[in-house]
């Protein structure tokens, strides 16, 4: 070993150390309580994660939102992106500022304040009745309306961020270069800019999607009864009905969801993405 | 050169769209504010009358003071010891080719896109396989290894930036590495270290998923108000909420514009 190398090995040690210790051990725990059981092997956690109706029912649930969590995000996310990479100077870094801020509170922090907004006796309904709207308070909080609004508040911006850093890297003179050959802004923005920032949102649309999937403080306050998800399931197991094994085969089942719906948007959105090969980036 | 209807359509509209998605993001986390100066004994709105007693009653009920002093002691014992091993893993990351540093790099950023609750679950189950379950010392090491990647990210960048030429130059020099590291490297990455030491204390001050399976009796700061936001419905839970989002506002803001003025600098 050159003592190069010997000096790496040593850097790493420690966080190698305590990152196996703390995120690989436990892995290996939750796929060791799945999969044995005190007599050896058993696939019968597995099997229960997979086959009884309320589970599957709940996670399917728990992928559908996390997809339309996903989707709105980018979709929304979309056009703030393209104005904030569009502004330049002070007030481009105050609103830059003002969409992160917002990261940097709890979540727990962030969804209380929609029980505040859409409580019977909250903000939106009181200003609905006050202006006549409707005669009596909507039912606004407990559905899945509300995890819906609450969720993409708190993903929301983390999708815009990424969207913006890859629209940054955009070379703008190809943008240019299509006005001046005769291409419509509409047709520049389609046929350049669109493909070029395809990247940042597939990166984004995948990670908001993998977050969602493990959503447990937004469906607890503002989803009604029928809203949880397969994370409020998982500590149902482990503090209330206490089958462990359950509750890490339904660990399992949503991690292989989460991988196998990642690696399908990837494969998917993929195509449509241009790369610095096709010379979008700036140098 | 003339738009059609769709862009003249698109670029007046726009500016309304940015403000209406930015009042969406931003508004809610100032409602709870008026709540917290209530002088009710319930949450009601518009709120009536003015009082600071909610946010005597954090500081002086001592279940309160207690999870706000457990969250602090916690955020800063994270936020020392993921700056540290995450500078480590740093440093040794940028001594690698640009392709392979790319990979490790890569490796340490896995715990973060783990939904919390696996994370959680994990932790529930090994701490509990080692009889750590509810200690503090179990808490910190959660705490300090979900810190770890942004720390990892943060100093990679600090580092890679600031090149291994002058490190070399105080080697060729004669210092020794320990002497080049705390002369030269050092004071270049330290508002990188304080950056990173920032994020940590704040990833641990407001995480409440994996703290919720493992912290047994160590209540910390969310835990609290998870607890009390389904129960009490005093504005004891918006005064905890504006004292969070007041500390983040305060520690956060001045850091994002540094590191605004700094990547614009980067850019010239």
């Amino acid at each position: 070993m050159t003592n190069r190398a010997r000096t790496t090995a040593l850097l790493l040690a420690a966080p190698v150390a305590l990152t196996t210790f703390a995120f690989i051990l436990p892995m290996v725990e939750v796929i060791r309580w799945s999969l044995f059981d005190g007599q050896g092997f058993t696939s019968e956690h597995i099997t229960t994660a997979v086959t009884d109706e309320l589970f599957v029912q709940v996670l399917w649930q728990t992928i559908v939102l996390s997809a339309q969590v996903a989707a709105l995000c980018v979709i929304i996310g979309y056009p703030v992106a393209y104005y904030l990479s569009m502004m330049s100077g002070p007030l481009q870094r105050l609103c830059v500022l003002l969409i992160t801020f917002p990261l940097w509170v709890s979540v727990l922090v962030r969804t209380y304040a929609w029980i505040v907004v859409l409580g019977r006796e909250g903000l939106l309904n009181l200003m609905l009745v006050e202006l006549g709207v409707v005669g009596e308070p909507l039912k606004l909080i407990f559905t899945r309306g509300a995890v819906l609004v609450a969720s993409i508040q708190v993903l929301l911006p983390l999708a815009v961020l990424i969207m913006y850093g890859a629209m940054s890297q955009i070379n703008r003179n190809l943008i240019r270069a299509a006005r001046v050959l005769g291409a419509p802004p509409s047709a520049a923005f389609r046929m350049i800019f669109l493909p070029l920032s395809m990247n940042g949102v597939i990166s984004s649309s995948v990670l908001i999607f993998i977050l969602s999937l493990g959503f447990y403080v937004t469906p607890a306050l503002v989803g009604g009864p029928r809203d949880i998800m397969i994370s409020n399931v998982i500590a149902q197991q482990i503090n209330q009905t206490l089958d462990w094994g359950l509750g890490a085969a339904l660990g399992i089942v949503l991690l292989a969801a989460g991988l196998l719906v990642a690696g399908l948007t990837y494969l998917v959105l993929g195509r449509f993405a241009a790369t610095a090969n096709d010379g979008g980036i700036r140098s | 050169m003339k738009g059609t209807l769709w862009d003249t359509l698109g670029r007046s509209l726009l500016p309304f769209y940015f403000l209406l998605v930015l009042a969406y993001l931003v508004v809610p986390l100032l409602i709870v504010v008026p709540l917290s100066f209530s002088d009710t004994t319930y949450l009601v709105f518009p709120p009536r009358g003015f009082s600071w007693r909610w946010y005597a009653e954090i500081f002086l009920n001592p279940a309160w003071l207690k999870a706000f002093q457990t969250s602090l002691l916690l955020g800063v014992i994270t936020a020392v010891g993921a700056t540290g091993l995450g500078t480590l893993a740093a440093m040794a990351i940028v001594r690698f080719s640009r392709k392979t540093s790319f990979t490790i790099g890569g490796a340490f950023l896995v715990p973060q896109i783990v939904p919390a609750v696996i994370t959680a679950l994990g932790a529930f189950l090994l701490l509990h396989a080692l009889g750590l379950l509810g200690t503090f010392t179990g808490l910190v090491i959660m705490h300090v290894m979900m810190a770890l990647p942004l720390v990892v990210v943060t100093m990679t960048a600090a580092l890679r930036q600031l090149g291994e030429s002058l490190n070399l130059a105080a080697r060729v020099l004669g210092a020794t590495p320990l002497k080049a590291f705390w002369y030269v490297t050092f004071p270049a990455v330290a508002p990188s270290l304080a950056i990173s030491a920032i994020f940590a204390f704040f990833i641990s001050f407001d995480e409440l998923i994996v703290t919720l399976f493992i912290s047994g009796s160590h209540v910390t700061m969310p835990v609290r108000i998870w607890a009390d936001v389904k129960q009490e419905l005093t504005p004891v839970v918006p005064a905890a909420a504006t004292l969070l989002t007041v500390l983040v506002a305060v520690l956060v803001i001045p850091i994002e514009l540094y590191r605004q003025r700094a990547s614009i600098r980067n850019r010239v």
